[in-house]
């Protein structure tokens, strides 16, 4: 490789060779040998050109990012869907309970009101009003 | 020592509905989209929406990915690139519609307080370059892609690709010395 050659590709690639075509860096580094002076001085603003760009460096993804991300993928939100309908079956469960105890609830509180604890008036709802009679004949 | 399983690997146990496979494929890739497209961009909100719907093409491609078709990152920054170039486009769109009264390309003074000048400079520098030339410098600079992987990924030839660098370089460097940024 020529220093000409050299030249071109830092400015291409800048100055450091991890950055080069893997076929050109084995080349570049005997050019750097054999033409000390003139590689270096190639190198040296585009050294410095790579130093500023390499401050800007851009802060990772926050908590709040990789939460909506994950959260957006198939296999979570296919869990995400078994848990909400396991709560569903959950849920109606103890609707269809609290529904029957409140049933219960109210068959207790309303029954001695409709019926009152009159002997003979709740002996004459029955079937067997009309025991008395049968047992007569 | 144990081998990194390869990104086709999670990908076929993302196509399992593998939940583990889906937390180490981001960890593993959303840190570089993200700092693509902040870069390509010049803004961090946008950026977020741009990394959140490349990892949903992710999600849609994995039980349809060929191993040996292509390689993974080319196509993920493939995506995350043509979505940018998709939002710059709109952004544009609204520029042509409404012009902005006024045009300000320095950050917010509440964010110039927790950056340094060269920082600002250097995104200056960068969102002031015609976008393919950007696109150079973030693809191999920034994201260290190789030539051959970056030319694959704008979908130009090497040739075009080391163009475009050498010519975004300079400019960078002729921003930056106007600016007065000193190492």
């Amino acid at each position: 490789m020529t220093p000409e050659r050299f030249a071109e590709l830092v400015e291409i690639y800048g100055a450091e060779l991890r950055r080069w075509p893997e076929e050109q860096r084995e080349a570049a580094s005997a050019c750097m040998k054999k033409h000390p002076k003139e590689t270096a001085r190639a190198l040296q603003a585009a050294r410095m050109l790579d130093e500023t760009l390499d401050r800007y460096a851009v802060p990772g993804p926050g908590a709040r990012l990789t939460t909506a991300i994950i959260d957006a993928s198939p296999p979570l939100r296919a869990a995400a869907r078994r848990i909400r309908l396991w709560r569903q079956g959950v849920g109606f469960a103890a609707l269809g309970l609290a529904g029957a105890l409140a049933g219960a609830l109210a068959i207790a509180v309303l029954l001695p009101m409709t019926a009152p604890p009159d002997e003979n008036g709740a002996y004459a709802m029955t079937a067997f009003s009309n025991m008395a009679e049968i047992v007569d004949e | 020592m144990k081998l990194q399983e390869t990104d086709e690997d999670l990908l076929a146990r993302i196509a399992r509905n593998d939940s583990v496979a889906v937390r180490e494929m981001v960890g593993r890739k959303l840190p570089r989209v993200l700092a693509l497209a902040v870069r390509i961009l010049g803004d961090r909100a946008e950026a977020e929406d741009i990394a959140q719907e490349t990892f949903v093409r992710i999600w849609r491609q994995a039980p349809r990915w060929e191993t040996g078709r292509a390689r993974f990152d080319t196509w993920l920054y493939g995506v995350a690139l043509n979505l940018c170039r998709d939002r710059l486009r709109r952004r544009r769109d609204v520029y042509i519609a409404e012009p902005p009264d006024m045009v300000d390309p320095g950050p917010l003074p509440d964010h110039a307080l927790d950056e340094s000048d060269t920082v600002r400079a250097v995104e200056s520098a960068l969102a002031a370059l015609p976008e393919r030339q950007r696109e150079a410098i973030v693809l191999q600079y920034y994201q260290e892609l190789s030539n051959i992987d970056a030319a694959a990924v704008m979908g130009i030839s090497v040739e075009a690709v080391e163009s475009l660098l050498a010519r975004g370089r300079r400019s960078l460097r002729a921003f930056l010395e106007k600016a007065d940024v000193r190492d």
